[in-house]
């Protein structure tokens, strides 16, 4: 049994990268599950799951302090890129918080995934470095779901959204969103731990770990299949 | 068991202030999109199914089969279609109403209509045949005709009612896809459980579901009560 | 006179099979259409109606065989169809057949007052053809003759075709009478020659055979009622004012031959006359006896080989004055 961070299902690299290691181990089965960072580590909790592939460094924290992990490791990086209508990337450049501050001020509208995930995590951590609280704020609007169908409601009402790099890269081509210019980019790294329930199968155990040996193998090629993108995903470290 | 109590005192707990302001605009938002679909779907289709239940015409048959289908029509290819159509490039993207509750209304309006359309139908051809007949002999306008045999089984009619609003405050496929669950704006309490539930918030998903079983029951015990009301006269 | 109504109707796929060619119905002609169950009778009114098989019929006023009551009051079952105009006339046909509380939930009437209803509905609507599909089939027998008159006076001026399988209603309702059998009219003519002289043993065997004397009600004697048919007095039940015209009707079976001279005691109805003619009926013997109108009595084979049978022979015939109804209007 798998879980994963939505972006990674959403994005198709959990499964590709599920694929890969099924061939490489025949009579091997891994479950992908898609659901937000904090699910996923509920469900590790709950014993549902055996390998954990999250983005919420806070709530990770939480995870690891319990003693509910074999072993955790930061295994692959991505990036995150805030996305709006086309028009707005002239207007809005800068740091992260600076272009935060300038949507506040301007009102523009600006859709959050509010729902656990790490990119939602991440995305209210920026809020807290601006200095701004936007919920309740008219321009700032909730969903609830994941990065697919936030990106939706992002690209049909005209707004701005914080979405996982390659979680747009796989549905851009088919919405009117265009990233904006952030920088330096170094502050939208999206770091994802593998982490190893305790009491996990033997089997469990040697997909978490190849997960984490084999990133810088597998991705390259991965990132070109899926994305036609060199550097979408790349091994941590 | 100690898990599943949990959750149930953390879904008592929400359900007594821990939903706050959320509950409130969740249940309004659910209530009134339910019930203007519900009320679409009742003026399209109680008129579309008496007609359909009153006339005999070459292809009754294959329409009744065709209105069984919507009747069963998956929540989710509903809300496929219309998210197509609504799409803002697409045919009606210029309304510009994609995640807004004017398309949740199109949404379950579409899914509930058929089941009027069904029931209805259903409950008119059940008529006696004297009753046709005498019907017939009235020489009614068409309009007077269907009101006299709509108020003749309206107990069924009445049923249809209540399944279609059923059908329309249970729906989640489609008003998630259309709506987008949008917090205080798009967000139902369908949605609002899948949300909780994905976020693992289990007592708080239970609370929104406890909502939802106790507006079903509300309205289906006062169609009920009405139908029974009637049968006692 | 134009008929109101002409059509040929032949439908063998539908059941019961009804073919009719060229089905007439003149002004103001009250048409019965006797015949067993099964017959087409109410087939051939639902045709007649525009119910089924499309025909070009005029518009007509059409009494269903089971008047259905629907959800509501009788008076809100009483308007159903009806102009303003029409709705008062219907609370006034009503009132003359006795259902005055118009605030009773329909579904609670009995089924003699909801047919009662039905027939006010039916009379008072605006049409120039009425159709009746047995309209006095739930209303009691003692009320019958009273709801049949009122029917046939509220059908004054308005042709109408009328399903009936009694004898009685028949007599009052008609002036021409159909009897069908297999889906085909095999006999019409006027009400009173149809039961004298039914043409084969079929029709005789469906309708019976009746007396039908039309005349003047002359007396009242209690509660019986004496009609003058030419030169004949026939004695009746019923209640026929007097100087009004009147129908007496008896079956042939209430009808004694006797010989020549009897004293017949206190019958009223006893006529001396000579047979005419004598037919066989199936076992029994229907013997025409002229007494200055025809008059045709059953009789068993028994009772002729008493008497001299033969065409020409003097008879007493009698008839208990009880055995006779009679009936006011035209």
């Amino acid at each position: 049994m798998v879980a994963a961070g939505t972006t990674l299902v959403d994005s198709g690299l959990m499964d590709a990268l599920a694929d890969q290691y099924e061939s490489a181990n025949p009579g091997v089965e891994v479950s992908v599950v898609g659901e937000a960072s904090a699910q996923v580590l509920e469900l590790g909790r709950r014993g549902a799951a055996d390998v954990l592939v999250t983005h919420a460094p806070a709530l990770e924290e939480l995870f690891l302090a319990d003693g509910l992990a074999e072993f955790s490791e930061i295994a692959i990086t991505s990036d995150f890129v805030l996305v709006g209508p086309p028009g707005l990337e002239d207007r809005l450049t800068g740091t992260i918080e600076e272009v935060l501050i300038e949507i506040a001020a301007a009102g523009l509208q600006f859709v959050s995934r509010a729902d656990g995930s790490g990119t939602n995590e991440r995305e209210i951590l920026f809020w807290e470095a601006a200095g701004i609280d936007p919920s309740g704020e008219p321009w700032y609007r909730e969903t609830g779901q994941g990065m697919g169908l936030t990106l939706l409601v992002a690209d049909q009402r005209s707004a701005v959204t914080l979405s996982e790099r390659g979680s747009f890269v796989a549905v851009a081509d088919r919405l009117g969103l265009a990233p904006l210019d952030v920088s330096p980019s170094a502050d939208l790294a999206n770091p994802y731990r593998v982490t190893l329930v305790v009491g996990s199968s033997d089997a469990a155990s040697d997909f978490a770990r190849w997960l984490i040996d084999q990133a810088p193998n597998v991705l390259p090629d991965l990132n070109r299949a899926l994305f036609g993108e060199d550097d979408l995903y790349r091994a941590a470290g | 068991m100690g898990f599943l109590l949990e959750v149930f005192r953390d879904a008592l707990s929400a359900l007594s202030g821990g939903l706050g302001g959320d509950l409130g605009s969740v249940v309004w938002l659910t209530s009134w999109i339910a019930f203007v679909a519900t009320g679409i779907s009742v003026l399209i289709g109680v008129p579309l199914g008496t007609t359909l239940g009153l006339s005999e015409f070459r292809g009754k048959r294959a329409t009744t089969v065709l209105v069984n289908t919507g009747m069963g029509l998956p929540p989710v290819l509903a809300g496929l279609v219309l998210l197509l159509l609504l799409w803002r490039g697409g045919p009606f993207g210029a309304w510009g109403i994609l995640f807004t509750p004017a398309a949740m209304v199109l949404a379950q309006a579409m899914l509930a209509i058929p089941i009027a359309v069904g029931l209805t139908a259903s409950a008119i051809s059940g008529l006696p045949l004297a009753a046709k007949e005498q019907l017939a002999a009235f020489q009614l306008s068409p309009w007077n005709r269907g009101a006299v045999a709509v108020r003749e089984v309206w107990p069924a009619v009445g049923g249809a009612v209540a399944a279609a609003f059923g059908r329309v405050i249970s729906e989640v496929g489609a008003v998630l896809i259309v709506g987008g669950n949008i917090r205080g704006e798009t967000r139902v309490l369908t949605t609002a459980i899948v949300q909780e539930t994905r976020q693992a918030q289990f007592g708080q998903a239970l609370a929104f579901g406890f909502v939802l079983l106790g507006m079903a029951l509300v309205v289906n015990a006062g169609i009920t009560w009405l139908q029974f009301k009637d049968a006692a006269r | 006179m134009n008929p109101v109504l002409e059509l040929d109707i032949r439908f063998p796929p539908s059941e019961p099979r009804v073919e009719v060619d060229g089905f007439r119905l003149a002004e103001a002609e009250k048409l019965v259409l006797f015949g067993p169950n099964g017959a087409g009778k109410s087939t051939l009114l639902r045709v007649l109606a525009g119910i089924i098989h499309e025909a070009e019929v005029p518009a007509a006023a059409y009494l269903p065989q089971a008047p259905w009551m629907f959800r509501g009051t009788a008076g809100q079952n009483l308007d159903f169809g009806l102009s303003a105009d029409g709705r008062v006339l219907a609370r006034a046909v009503a009132a003359d057949l006795g259902v005055n509380d118009l605030g009773l939930r329909a579904r609670q009437l009995s089924g003699g007052e909801a047919q009662r209803v039905a027939i006010a509905r039916v009379l008072a609507r605006g049409e120039e053809v009425v159709l009746l599909d047995e309209p006095l089939a739930a209303v009691d027998l003692r009320d019958r003759a009273e709801v049949a008159g009122i029917i046939r006076r509220r059908l004054d001026g308005r042709a109408a075709v009328i399903v009936t399988h009694d004898r009685d209603d028949a007599a009052i309702l008609g002036d021409a009478m159909a009897v069908m059998l297999d889906g085909r009219i095999v006999q019409r003519g006027p009400v009173a020659d149809v039961f004298a002289q039914p043409v084969d043993e079929a029709v005789a065997d469906v309708v019976g055979v009746a007396n039908v004397l039309v005349g003047d009600a002359a007396e009242v004697d209690g509660s019986l009622v004496s009609v003058d048919a030419g030169d004949l007095r026939v004695w009746g039940l019923g209640d026929a004012p007097t100087g009004g015209s009147a129908r007496a009707m008896f079956g042939g079976e209430t009808v004694t031959i006797l010989p020549a001279g009897s004293a017949v005691g206190s019958a009223r109805n006893s006529w001396t006359g000579r047979i005419r003619d004598v037919r066989r009926l199936g076992r029994l013997l229907e013997v025409v006896i002229d007494v200055g109108h025809p008059i045709v009595a059953i009789v068993t084979p028994g009772a002729a080989d008493a008497l001299d049978m033969s065409p020409g022979a003097e008879v007493v015939v009698s008839v208990k004055a009880t055995a006779v109804r009679v009936v006011g209007g035209d």
